[in-house]
């Protein structure tokens, strides 16, 4: 058997019995254990990982790993996740009762580079990264997030998610998400043209990025 | 919209923030199905204000 990591927590109790906890250091790392041979790409296998994952947030706040890390041994994720530990248990203490909302909206950029354009992998890369970062929102649009959405936040930021999308990453008091629907109503009504899709709660994952804090 | 196309977009979103989001710890497996490359998918398919998207559905009749 391996074990599907679905993320880090401070308790145990947080866990079980919806998914097994493994010690990792101070934290547990949450899993599914799945059979040996069991391919990580089987579409009922993600979909029952993301039920899983929902059903553990609802718990209580952890820290998403992303899917496809698998191990097969308490020692191997203790090993895996020591570097982080520390870091780790001071997010999820500090964030224990906030979660992560993604607002995405369609944005205004260049068109998404071909690799058949350009002679090496490298170049065709460092397009596809330009062209991300060329991504634009609607200014009203924006302004509007900013008075609706942004307040909310305990912290937030805009990223370019790809050339064809920006989001809005934010922090959220869990007890705040009612208000965060009612935001979400007003921005479609008064940007009803602009195709956006927001979603929360979400596990911490942006904001466990030292860049982000 | 429907309750299912809402559903439905709830999946594909939670799918997506499964595939594309989190710690990476080792590494980063690609996931792909039926040979097409999930992490690569991108879901932007599902960006979509529900009333934006019907009137793009009603359009396109």
């Amino acid at each position: 058997m391996k074990s599907i990591a679905i993320g880090v927590h401070l308790r145990s109790e947080d866990i079980e019995p919806l998914a097994a906890a493994t010690p990792a250091g101070a934290l547990f790392v949450s899993a599914v254990p799945v059979p040996e041979d069991q391919s990580l790409s089987d579409r009922d296998l993600l979909v029952r990982i993301s039920g899983v994952r929902a059903a553990l947030l609802e718990r209580a706040t952890f820290i998403a790993i992303r899917y496809g890390f698998a191990f097969r041994s308490a020692a191997e994720a203790e090993a895996k996740c020591a570097q982080y530990a520390a870091k780790w248990k001071k997010l999820l203490e500090e964030h224990r009762h906030r979660v992560e909302l993604t607002l995405r909206v369609a944005a205004a950029g260049s068109a998404r580079p071909q690799r058949r354009d350009f002679q090496s992998g490298a170049e065709f890369l460092r397009a596809l990264h330009s062209s991300a970062r060329s991504a634009r929102v609607d200014d009203a649009f924006r302004a509007a997030v900013e008075e609706l959405i942004a307040p909310l936040c305990v912290k937030s930021h805009w990223a370019p998610r790809d050339e064809k999308s920006i989001e809005l990453c934010g922090l959220i008091e869990r007890s705040r998400l009612p208000n965060l629907s009612r935001a979400g109503q007003a921005l479609k009504a008064r940007c009803p043209h602009v195709p956006f899709l927001l979603s929360a709660p979400w596990p911490l994952e942006v904001f466990t990025d030292a860049d982000h804090e | 919209m429907s309750e299912h196309d809402n559903t439905e977009l709830a999946l594909v979103d939670a799918l997506d923030h499964l595939l594309d989001r989190g710690v990476v710890i080792a590494g980063e497996a690609v996931i792909s199905i039926g040979g097409v490359d999930l992490l690569y998918l991108g879901l932007n398919v599902v960006l979509a204000n529900v009333d934006a998207l019907v009137r793009v559905k009603d359009r396109d009749r």
